[in-house]
């Protein structure tokens, strides 16, 4: 099996801006329900891209089409591999998942796997049914491990980490696979706030690295705080892209959340902040 | 990555499996000491000097004519349920699946009654006949409750898993009784075959048993990494690159023949499947490329001293020795049921 030879660290600066993959009048869902219709984004190598929306809006329906799981139901989803840009239906499972890595939003592990082994297994693309991670596969894990700092935990069975760690986890196996790009369903959901700036940190970092990482979050905040740009699903519609500022406003929000919010700027940050504003609360003049 | 602890634990299976080995043919009508035992041995492999003493020769005599070559049929068949036990348990996620749980085994045994019912009488044919229609039960059963108890592609929850596999098994042992009805003529045949057990089981049967149980352990063993990472579950796995279908595909087929092979040659034996695996996973950790061998090391190992305890316990009435695993084998099934939720999550 070749791989993409497209490592996410050390960095690959020359990459940045590149469209790592490509929605075109994508429509996406499951067989007799749509989801999504129309979808036209790319993703590039450097960037963040939060995608935000409501519950059922299709964000990781999105996901799933991205990455080859699920077939799009019309229009096209595709991955830029060492052949080009390709449709993702045209790319076998194994070279796909050398291209795009996953973080899932709730996985259970069964067995009380070693934090190294579960990372492993990240390494699958390259080695195959019958093959063992040999020097290479080796070198992604512990690069995966260090740039999560999981190497005090290495030895450690999955099935005793905390959620924040777990999701670590998660990360690390997902760059194990060495992937251009990374998708990533709700990554900062039940964490705290320490273990959220973590996850976002890290998913910055890899970014600056080159790496193209795009996330679902129900947090607007976290949105505008983390993401170079945000693509608002609604109505089974993208209905808007760009920088956080153009595309999180009161009136976007309003229309496709229902929640009245206000938006705003942090007086010491020169930071988008988006606060509730149910009925109850009557806001000063 | 090997750990440190993986070796002594392969060895200390090992070192289990050679000491059930002596132990049960130690054990019988008439009892031998270790010693005996090892001499005998040794004396037909040559290694040995022959003695004239006639209890030496007694010793021999029970050894290879009595009990070996039943022993190491129950260790094939015990090798063959503990390997089928670690891939139901890495299929379905779950530590309790077991092929006598889920009703596997009783597919099987519906393949091999019926295949006794055809009154095939050339040798040959009979073993073939018992061995394919017993994987072929074994394999649709397997499917059945796999279909059953899979909800949405999520982890098997316990409770469904169990319940499928106890309707699916006494479907099934309905419609064996229903054979044994219908065909009264075979009824004592059946009746004795569906007992389990090894008694007077010769060097032919151990002949005819090895090749379906080694192939089912060297199958189960091929499916170790795609079974790891199935462990993430089904669409992280799928996200990892593996084809999830294929994999579940060939993992009941190898449980299912592991399952035949090991119920053509000693009827319906449970719990074998279900605790092999639970005490390899003890010595040598999760990872099912250690853990496989390492469960027909133990599966081995569990049913040779059943088998046994069988012979000895009431001699010289000769239990079934599926009565041993069960008064064994279920206490503990409870308690490792106790030890998990109610959603049947936990460890």
């Amino acid at each position: 099996m070749k791989k993409s030879g497209l490592a996410p660290l050390p960095p690959r600066v020359s990459m940045l801006g590149t469209a790592l993959c490509s929605a075109r009048a994508l429509s996406c869902g499951y067989a007799g329900r749509l989801v999504l219709e129309g979808v036209d984004l790319d993703i590039k190598a450097g960037e963040v891209l939060a995608v935000i929306g409501p519950n059922g809006s299709g964000k990781t329906t999105l996901f799933r089409t991205l990455s080859g799981e699920l077939p799009p139901l019309a229009g096209e989803a595709m991955l830029l591999g060492p052949r080009g840009m390709l449709s993702v239906s045209a790319i076998a499972r194994r070279e796909r998942a050398g291209l795009v890595g996953r973080v899932l939003q709730s996985e259970q592990p069964s067995w009380p796997t070693s934090v190294r082994e579960y990372i492993e297994a990240g390494t699958f693309a390259s080695t195959g049914w019958f093959g063992t991670p040999g020097a290479l596969e080796r070198r992604a894990v512990d690069e995966a491990i260090a740039a999560t700092e999981l190497a005090s935990l290495a030895g450690r069975p999955v099935t005793e980490l905390s959620g924040g760690e777990f999701r670590r986890v998660l990360v690390a196996r997902a760059l194990a696979q060495k992937p251009a790009l990374l998708l990533l369903d709700e990554p900062a959901s039940d964490l705290d706030l320490a273990r959220q700036m973590e996850v976002l940190g890290l998913l910055r970092s890899l970014a600056a690295s080159g790496v193209g990482v795009a996330l679902s979050v129900h947090d607007l905040n976290l949105a505008a705080l983390v993401a170079d740009r945000v693509a608002l699903l609604s109505k089974g519609r993208l209905v808007a892209m760009g920088p956080p500022r153009e595309v999180i406003t009161a009136e976007a929000v309003a229309s496709a959340y229902g929640a009245t919010v206000l938006v705003g700027n942090h007086p010491a940050l020169d930071l988008l902040q988006v606060v509730h504003l149910p009925a109850w609360l009557k806001p000063k003049d | 990555m090997k750990k440190p602890g993986t070796a002594r634990g392969f060895l200390a299976a090992c070192l289990i499996l050679a000491l059930a080995l002596v132990a049960s043919l130690c054990l019988g009508a008439a009892s031998l000491s270790p010693l005996q035992v090892l001499r005998a041995l040794g004396s037909r492999l040559g290694l040995v000097a022959q003695t004239e003493d006639p209890q030496a020769l007694m010793a021999v005599t029970i050894v290879w004519d009595l009990r070996l070559a039943r022993t190491l049929l129950a260790g094939v068949a015990g090798a063959a349920l503990g390997a089928a036990g670690a891939v139901l348990q890495g299929l379905f996620r779950n530590p309790l699946a077991d092929p006598y749980a889920l009703g596997v085994s009783s597919g099987a045994a519906l393949g091999a009654v019926a295949a006794l019912s055809l009154g095939i009488t050339a040798p040959l044919a009979t073993v073939t006949a018992l061995q394919g229609l017993s994987f072929v039960c074994a394999l649709g059963s397997a499917l059945l409750v796999y279909m059953i108890a899979k909800v949405g592609g999520k982890r098997a929850p316990t409770a469904s898993l169990l319940l499928a596999g106890a309707a699916v098994g006494s479907f099934l042992g309905a419609t064996v009784s229903l054979i044994m009805t219908l065909r009264q003529r075979d009824l004592q045949r059946v009746f004795f075959w569906l007992l389990g057990g090894f008694g007077g089981k010769s060097w032919g049967d151990l002949g005819a048993a090895l090749p379906a149980a080694a192939i089912s352990i060297a199958f189960a063993m091929l499916l170790a990494r795609p079974l790891d990472i199935l462990g993430s579950g089904e669409e992280a796995a799928s996200s990892l690159g593996l084809d999830v279908g294929r994999t579940r595909a060939l993992a009941v087929a190898a449980s299912a023949l592991g399952t035949a092979a090991a119920v053509s040659a000693g009827g319906v034996i449970g719990f074998v499947g279900l605790l092999g695996p639970h005490l390899a996973r003890l010595l040598v950790g999760p990872g099912h490329r250690r853990l496989i061998p390492a469960s027909a090391a133990t599966g081995a190992a569990l049913l040779m001293v059943a088998d046994a305890a069988a012979r000895s316990i009431a001699s010289p009435i000769e239990l079934p020795v599926g009565v041993v695993t069960a008064l064994v084998g279920a206490p503990l099934f409870l308690w490792l049921l106790s030890r998990r939720g109610p959603e049947g999550e936990g460890a």
